[in-house]
């Protein structure tokens, strides 16, 4: 029996980013994989659900789990992970706020089935099947799949989670002061997030371009605007940038590919509402005081949810759009 | 979807300076008014947070009011146009949340003005009652 | 609550008012079930001198820590019951109070619903008691000197009941003398009283009081700070004249080349390069003009210093800088006239016989370039005059408000020219749209001069009417009417807030109002205070005023700064404000443009924004503001009111 530690990685709804992210270490991996032994990695390694049943309860020091939960397999696996683990650390946006699957949100499962099943024009599906939990395949073999609930929800929602790792997907050197934290057994506080708790303007490359007295008298969307890389903030020329109430630690990489922020690590400790405090912000700032000028200036933005809800709607207040019917 | 026997809950925000005087003189008046809505004070309308209104939508209210002084009498100058332009930014979330806008209403009522504080909380739980039940708590069921 | 916490709930009937309505039995048994309640107690009246009394010896006795009182409205006896905990020795801020009167049992009828309602309202309080923090009083040493800024009739009066053995008062004024836009007049309605009669003997006193300093000639540069401690910049401008050498003689005038449009008399003459202000001005010493004086052109001349007899002019002197400290600044910086110019169709021109009224002031004035003689640029006498009212006034194209003095100074200047005969037969008509002469004895005045000729035409606006020459005189056309033909014309602009105060309002961080007037605190109750404590505004700078007006908010304002800043004493400074944690602050800036009381700056060297805690007021604002959840409102922290909300539903 090896003396390391052991971790489990497991992924539910994401686009696999995060587990680029891991890869992204580059040589930093091979000091974890050192320190560590990987017991369960769907992704890279070949172990089965089996073999984590098999565990005693808290055998794995830690498992790192991304993506959110939309599938009850989902669901009865990081139940299973919570059980065998020590510690759950939510792993990137989609286990930490919902992330970008959880824009889902905004429907439920009759639509986004019928969407995607009978509407979609590249679609050939005379009969209009939508997936089944139960089927009989050439009508004896019984096969089962498992549930697409209507909603999505951040991992917090559906276990106990002891830390989480943010950002879509978290950067390098947020993993690797995680994975220091943990083997230097100096975690801060359960619930803690793991990277600064001031937001990103507190290192933001353009925050000395900020005027003292900002005001907004139009917002204005990234792809329309052809100033995107002269160096100033982006706030002050109407163009959202979630950077005020997004966590910083992420290296700024969009700022510095001139791109505003999109909120991927979450807001700071003490915001309850990364969206809603964003946009309360930029409703503070609007310049005219008559009502149809405000009015003017609300016309020019064309959507609130993805610009203040990329991330995090499942973890906003509101957790989804409200539906018709019960 | 009237309920029969719905009592909307509605939460109102009363400014300190305005609105709070309003409601003072409605009672001194004497003005009947639906006992359902429940008042909470700030200082100014402008220290209503999206994210408190939002909550009290998410944790059971059917509606929520802001009441603070009329536009230029602000006991702090401009607190009430801030607040104007957070219910603008709100409005706009709210329908594409699928709520009604007129969940969460912005007015003004000075702190004379007892009639018009009874006018508009009645209108308010009128409104809401043919509303119905917000109900968003329980809206879809995980499966 | 937390462990060692006691609450104490007092309940009142209020003489039956509550609980013929409410059922306070029923609530009382309920919350003395809940945690941490130690004692729910009713009375009849907690407000009497017993019922005080009793809660006092409670909160002592019960060693309660949180106090939540169901009773009336908190503007009734909020201030009651906090004196009531301080008097037990707990923190005021450690009680809430709930409406259970004018917000439950008195609106109403129903028993049951109203005590539901004011349970609700109790648990509310319930709730929010728990996240209650005590907090204390915060003073400041406070400097009782004041600055008035505007040496008009509003700043004299202003200075004169401030200043005082233990209160200095700074009177600055960027003109040579005391008086602003009344020393240029005649007369005074109702009464035509001769004016500089009237002010001079105060002008005089306040140049005899040794507890105020008149800083002439001088410009503010520079104001910081807060109440209680400002520090405003005052440039004294070198004025070339040794004020205790000067006799006011005349001399070094006569001798004077240069000869400059004098904006005293409106432009309607010429001055000098070394002048007075207006003869008769108080204090009469002239000063050199250096933009206009020819020494200061390169050329040599030295006529004024040759001519002066007592050796009064001083070609060296300096301007001065100097940094007045006071507790309180007045903006006294009174109005200008609105340019008739702006309406095209009038013609206004000195050439064409039209003028404003003050300039028409300047002519009527015996201390004016006419000597008092009512004559046309020509030098013959008119035999008929045009005085229109409202130019540019309530007209949404201009001004669109009533200056409320400039009906009544046409009609004084009517009956000045009838009773001092100062053009025989001449035929004088008023074009109006309504008469606003409030003031007392305009009515009599007016009836006066309508029994002896005087025409009043109403038109719908004055500003559609249009002036044109016709021969040697003016034709008014009054859209519809045929033309009246006159030797003169009056108009009587719209009075605007004087142009030079424009710089006070970014130096010392106001606003104004859709006009350009300093906004006030609050229009009607509180109209003299600006938004920024310690600085107040009177006079016309406020709202068109006539003297009288000027003069009572120059004494108006005294009293609101001596019952404030009294002389020895400290200042106490809001205890409910807004703090911002430097720990989550990362500078993004949002909250700064917010706040309305400026109280919000940036830190550059820590590149967070900081909170002056002597100019917030806690109104919350930029709590809601910030987006990363760094500022905090003392006494309404985000987590108290949705404790709040909590209990509320």
């Amino acid at each position: 029996m090896s003396e390391k530690p052991k971790i489990g990685i497991y992924w539910c709804s994401s686009c696999g980013g995060c587990e680029e992210a891991i890869i992204d270490l580059n040589e930093g991996i091979l000091d974890i994989v050192a320190a560590v032994d990987i017991m369960f990695w769907p992704v890279a390694l070949d172990f089965k659900y089996n073999d984590v049943r098999k565990m005693e309860d808290g055998e794995l020091l830690a498992s790192f789990i991304n993506g959110a939960v939309r599938l009850s397999e989902q669901e009865d696996i990081v139940k299973l992970l919570r059980q065998k683990s020590q510690l759950i650390f939510a792993f990137g946006s989609c286990a930490h706020m919902g992330g970008i699957p959880g824009l889902a949100n905004m429907n439920d499962r009759e639509s986004i089935f019928k969407r995607v099943y009978i509407e979609m024009e590249s679609n050939d599906n005379p009969d209009n099947t939508v997936p089944q939990t139960e089927s009989l395949v050439n009508g004896k073999y019984k096969a089962k799949l498992p549930e697409f609930y209507n909603s999505v929800y951040p991992l917090d929602q559906i276990i106990d989670v002891d830390y989480y790792i943010p950002g879509c997907a978290p950067q390098p050197q947020t993993i690797l002061d995680a994975f220091t934290a943990i083997l230097e057994g100096k975690l801060p506080e359960k619930g803690s997030v793991l990277a600064p708790n001031k937001s990103l303007c507190d290192t933001c490359p353009r925050k000395e371009t900020k005027p003292d007295k900002l005001t907004i008298d139009i917002f204005r969307r990234p792809h329309l605007y052809d100033k995107l890389d002269d160096g100033k903030c982006f706030l002050e020329a109407g163009i959202i940038c979630m950077g005020p109430a997004t966590r910083s630690g992420c290296g700024e990489r969009c700022i510095n590919a001139n791109m505003p922020c999109r909120g991927c690590y979450g807001p700071p400790d003490g915001v309850k509402d990364q969206g809603l405090s964003m946009m309360s912000a930029l409703a503070s700032i609007i310049k005219p005081d008559e009502e149809k000028d405000i009015q003017s200036v609300l016309e020019s933005l064309p959507d609130s949810i993805v610009p203040f809800y990329m991330y995090g709607l499942p973890s906003s207040i509101m957790f989804r759009r409200k539906m018709e019917k019960e | 979807m009237t309920e029969k026997g719905f009592e909307p809950k509605i939460a109102a925000f009363v400014c300190n300076w305005c609105s709070y005087g309003g409601a003072d003189i409605a009672g001194s008046k004497r003005l009947q008014y639906s006992p359902n809505v429940k008042l909470i004070r700030v200082m100014c309308s402008g220290r209503v947070d999206p994210q408190f209104i939002m909550e009290v939508l998410r944790n059971g209210a059917d509606g929520v009011m802001i009441l603070g002084c009329h536009p230029g009498d602000c006991h702090y100058i401009e607190g009430n146009y801030r607040t104007m332009k957070r219910h603008g930014m709100l409005k706009l979330l709210l329908k594409q949340l699928n709520i009604e806008e007129d969940r969460v209403i912005l007015d003004w009522v000075s702190a004379s003005e007892g009639e018009k504080f009874a006018k508009v909380v009645d209108k308010m739980n009128a409104r809401i009652t043919e509303l119905g039940p917000l109900n968003w708590d329980k809206v879809l069921s995980r499966t | 609550m937390n462990e060692n916490e006691r609450a104490g709930i007092f309940l009142c009937e209020c003489s039956k008012n509550i609980s013929d309505r409410v059922k306070i039995e029923q609530i009382k048994e309920k919350f003395a079930a809940l945690p941490d309640v130690d004692t729910v107690k009713i009375t009849n009246l907690w407000c009497s001198p017993e019922g005080k009394k009793e809660m006092e010896e409670t909160i002592k006795n019960r060693g309660l820590t949180k106090v939540i009182i169901g009773a009336c409205s908190i503007k009734q006896h909020e201030k009651t019951f906090m004196n009531v905990l301080e008097k037990a020795g707990l923190n005021p801020y450690l009680m809430q109070m709930v409406n259970i009167r004018e917000h439950v049992a008195w609106v109403t009828d129903n028993d049951e619903k109203a005590t539901a309602k004011a349970t609700a309202q109790l648990k509310a309080a319930y709730e929010r008691v728990q996240h209650h923090q005590p907090f204390s009083k915060k003073e400041i040493d406070a400097n009782p000197d004041v600055v008035v800024i505007g040496a008009g009739l509003a700043g004299c009066e202003a200075a004169l009941n401030l200043a005082s053995k233990e209160r200095k008062v700074y009177l600055v004024d960027k003109n040579p003398s005391l008086g602003g836009q009344a020393s240029k007049y005649e007369s005074s309605f109702p009464a035509l009283e001769c004016c500089s009669c009237m002010i001079v003997p105060k002008l005089q006193e306040v140049m005899e009081n040794p507890n105020i300093e008149f800083l002439n000639y001088s410009e503010v540069e520079d104001a910081v700070g807060f109440f209680g401690n400002f520090k405003v910049s005052v440039n004294k401008k070198a004025k070339y004249v040794i004020p205790d050498k000067c006799l006011g003689c005349n001399v070094c005038l006569e001798v004077c080349p240069v000869d400059v449009p004098n904006e005293y008399d409106d432009y309607i003459a010429n001055r000098k390069a070394i002048y007075f202000q207006v003869t008769g001005a108080t204090p009469f010493i002239p000063v050199i003009d250096e933009k206009n004086c020819l020494r200061f052109k390169e050329q040599d001349c030295s006529k004024c210093k040759e001519a002066c007899m007592l050796d009064a002019v001083d070609y060296n002197d300096k301007d001065e800088k100097v940094v007045l400290d006071a507790g309180a600044i007045v903006l006294a910086t009174g109005f200008d006239l609105f340019d008739p110019k702006q309406i095209p169709a009038l013609n206004y021109s000195l050439d064409n016989n039209i003028y404003t009224s003050l300039q028409f002031e300047r002519i009527l004035s015996n201390t004016g370039p006419t000597n008092g003689k009512l004559v046309k640029r020509d030098g013959t006498m008119p035999k008929s005059l045009i005085m229109v009212h409202c130019v540019g006034s309530r007209d949404e194209r201009y001004k669109n408000y009533c200056s409320n003095v400039c009906c009544s100074v046409l009609i004084k200047m009517s009956t000045q020219i009838l009773e001092e005969n100062m053009a025989q037969g001449i035929k004088i008509t008023h074009i109006y749209k309504d008469l606003t002469i409030g003031s007392p004895g305009m009515e009599d005045m007016f009836n006066k001069l309508e029994k002896e000729g005087v025409s009043f035409i109403k038109v719908p606006n004055p500003n559609d009417i249009s002036i044109n020459k016709s021969g040697e005189g003016l034709a008014v056309n009054l859209n519809g009417h045929g033309p009246i033909n006159a030797d003169m014309v009056v108009l009587a602009p719209a009075m605007v807030p004087n142009k030079n105060a424009q710089k006070f309002i970014e130096m010392l961080m106001l606003s104004t109002d859709k006009e350009g007037f300093f906004t006030s605190t609050h229009k009607k109750i509180d109209a003299l205070s600006t938004p920024v404590d310690g600085i107040f505004v009177i006079g016309s700078a406020n709202y068109p005023k006539d003297i009288t007006n000027a003069i009572i908010d120059g004494s108006c304002v005294a009293g609101k700064i001596m019952s404030q800043l009294i002389p020895g004493e400290k200042l106490e400074v809001e205890t409910l404000i807004s703090t911002i944690d430097e720990e989550k602050c990362s500078g993004c800036k949002t909250c700064i443009v917010v706040c309305p009381y400026k109280a919000i700056g940036f830190d550059k060297e820590k590149g967070i924004s900081e909170i002056n805690e002597l100019l917030c007021r806690g109104c919350g604002t930029c709590v809601v503001a910030c987006p990363s959840s760094a500022i905090t409102s003392r006494h309404f922290e985000n987590d108290t009111i949705l404790a709040e909300l909590g209990g509320l539903l």
